[in-house]
């Protein structure tokens, strides 16, 4: 009879423990749809309430769920940070939200459906090498006021992929590069993009938008709006592909390109850019064609002050 | 060129010794320092535990390529960069570079040709005794974004280069100051100017002038989004016959409430697009040995003259 008892108080200690070991083990694992880093936090935190912020972006996106969104609380470098979800990071003015690097500041590993957003974000080089942001896998990311500086590669479409992808870069700065943003995406899927607000000042090249690996059939599709490329070494925006291979299209409206050392726009071989409403002013050569490409204008673009405004440019009409 | 240069070494050594650089420090330089309106200023402040106070220090702290940044409201002193860095305020709060010193700079950058320096967020105020709110030496990449120059009473922005350069004024502010931005380099020169206002200086709103450059420099300036208002001469572009060509490109901006809006003068050449020119008490627009090219798309309102001095040259769009 005590043997059955103790048995019985045996089996419920055993039951008691699996079950605390149970809750435990579930809180370890859980992650949080909304985490936080502070240049005060630890990352030995569960970054999951302002009170326990984490250390390094790294830290705080693994503890994220997917979909999820870190937020920056305040002033401090937080480290490169490899994405492997759908994640946001955003820094709404709790202070610069430092990603230093010698390396890619934040590399984009995600699937391919998932939707990156990253806000208020500044990105620089310790020695101007590296990439800023390079978008490797995923099916969009948003770079929204950020600033982007002293990297090789502000932004970065590299790779090969069969699926489609798809980015906006918006209110963004980017400085003091070899590439602006640089896009030579590999394989069949679709390249669109939005750029609207881009100061792109001081690079080498402004846009470098290259077609060459991309299927014919696959859309490479880029819009450039209310945006500055200026004084950067070689061009503003340069748009190359491939004889008979996939065209790129640019289209460029209510823009500056302004001072640039070699050419404002510049298509070698294959692809399309149109321009609407935009200064071409106080370049070596305001637009150049090499080889093959079309370059169009509305009618409405103010050339000035450049040593050559360049070639003649294709008109179309307004609707 | 020897003689600026030795010129300014000795005018940069008394600088030196006023902004209190120290000789190199004994700690490891940090990549990245902090300042706080609660820090404290030693060799080892900077992280974001224990920020410095001073913008100087936290300066002469970093590595050359380091960042600066700001995490409060605060008054943080005059600063004399000697090496590529960031200075940032990236918070709503205000950063304050307050320079009471008559005849003083709040900013001094002599960052030398390879020199990579960022400001950005940051308010300088010269109490109409200060002459210089940030004065370039030598750099060469400058951004100012979204900063504040005023009541400096030489210029706000003071861009004398000896050393090719290229410089950004994005969302700044130069006003109440003797000349808002003054730019008067002596090698190659791009500069562009995004978003910015240069409202109620005495003399110039914006001052470009190449006759210091070599011929075969480039005297590059082009403005966009931009206003110049209720200062004596709006816009002013000049240079000297075998000196640089100074090229300034206004496009969309405002040349109002001036005595004279957009001024042309000896060599220069100005071009005038989706702009608007209006209430100038003088001359809207005036050629005093320059050139100023018109799209043809301006609007020219209420000024006692539109035009003086000469036509201005109509070009198409394309």
């Amino acid at each position: 009879m005590r043997m059955a008892r103790n048995n019985i108080l045996h089996e419920i200690q055993i039951a008691l423990l699996v079950c605390c070991f149970g809750v435990i083990a579930t809180s370890a694992l859980a992650l949080s749809p909304r985490t936080f880093v502070s240049g005060l936090g630890n990352d030995a935190n569960s970054c999951a309430t302002t009170a326990a912020p984490c250390r390094t972006l790294q830290r705080a996106h693994n503890e994220t769920s997917a979909g999820g969104e870190v937020n920056v609380l305040d002033a401090a470098s937080y480290g490169d940070v490899v994405i492997t979800k759908a994640i946001s990071i955003v820094n709404d003015s709790g202070g610069t939200a430092l990603v230093q690097t010698g390396g890619t500041g934040i590399r984009i590993n995600a699937g391919a459906s998932d939707a990156m957003h990253l806000r208020g974000l500044t990105i620089v080089g310790l020695n101007t090498v590296g990439h800023g942001v390079y978008f490797d896998t995923g099916a969009s990311v948003d770079i929204v006021n950020c600033m982007i500086r002293k990297v090789n590669d502000g932004v970065v479409l590299p790779s090969t992929s069969t699926t489609p992808r798809k980015f906006s870069i918006v209110n963004t700065t980017i400085t003091d590069t070899a590439r602006a943003i640089d896009l030579q995406p590999f394989g069949s899927g679709e390249v669109r993009g939005a750029i609207d607000g881009l100061i792109a000042n001081k690079n080498g090249f402004g846009l470098h938008f290259g077609g060459t690996g991309l299927t014919v059939a696959a859309k490479f599709n880029v819009s450039v709006t209310r945006s500055v490329l200026s004084d950067n070494a070689s061009s503003a925006l340069h748009v190359f592909s491939s004889a008979g291979g996939n065209v790129p299209k640019v289209t460029v409206q209510d823009s500056t390109i302004s001072g640039n050392e070699t050419t404002g726009v510049n298509v070698n071989t294959a692809g399309e850019i149109s321009l609407a409403r935009t200064n071409v002013v106080g370049n070596a050569v305001g637009a150049q064609i090499v080889t093959g490409g079309t370059i169009f204008s509305m009618g409405d673009n103010n050339f000035a002050l450049n040593n050559s405004d360049g070639v003649a440019l294709t008109p179309f009409a307004p609707k | 060129m020897a003689i600026v240069y030795s010129y300014s070494f000795g005018f940069v050594f008394a600088i030196v010794a006023a902004f209190g650089i120290s000789a190199a420090p004994a700690q490891a330089l940090v990549n990245q320092a902090i300042v706080s309106s609660q820090g404290v200023d030693n060799a080892t402040c900077g992280a974001p535990t224990a920020p410095c106070r001073t913008l100087q220090v936290a300066h002469n702290n970093v590595v050359a390529g380091g960042e600066v940044d700001i995490v409060n409201s605060g008054e943080f002193g005059p600063v004399f960069i000697n090496k590529s860095i960031s200075i940032v305020n990236d918070t709503a709060g205000d950063a304050n570079v307050t320079q009471p010193t008559a005849g003083g700079t709040a900013i001094i950058i002599n960052a030398g040709f390879s020199g990579i320096v960022h400001l950005r967020g940051l308010n300088l105020d010269g109490q109409n005794a200060a002459a210089f709110g940030v004065r370039v030496f030598s750099v060469g990449a400058l951004d100012l974004i979204n900063c504040v120059a005023r009541r400096f009473t030489h210029s706000g922005i003071t861009i004398t280069p000896s050393v090719g350069s290229k410089i950004l004024i994005d969302r700044t502010i130069a006003s109440n100051n003797g000349i808002g931005v003054f730019v008067r380099p002596t090698d190659s020169l791009r500069v562009t100017i995004n978003r910015s206002t240069m409202a109620n200086n005495t003399t110039y709103g914006l001052y470009v002038d190449g006759a210091l450059a070599p011929q075969v420099a480039t005297v590059a300036v082009a403005v966009v989004d931009s206003a110049a208002t209720g200062n004596q001469q709006g816009f002013h572009a000049v240079t000297a016959a075998t000196h640089a060509t100074t090229k300034l490109a206004l496009n969309n901006v405002e040349a109002s409430l001036n005595v004279f809006g957009v001024v042309a003068a000896t060599g220069s050449q100005v071009s005038l697009a989706h702009s608007l020119v209006s209430d100038n008490s003088n001359s809207g627009a005036r050629r005093v040995g320059g050139t100023i090219f018109s799209l043809g798309d301006n609007s020219f309102r209420l000024n006692a003259i539109d035009v003086s001095g000469g036509a201005m040259t109509p070009y198409s769009p394309k």
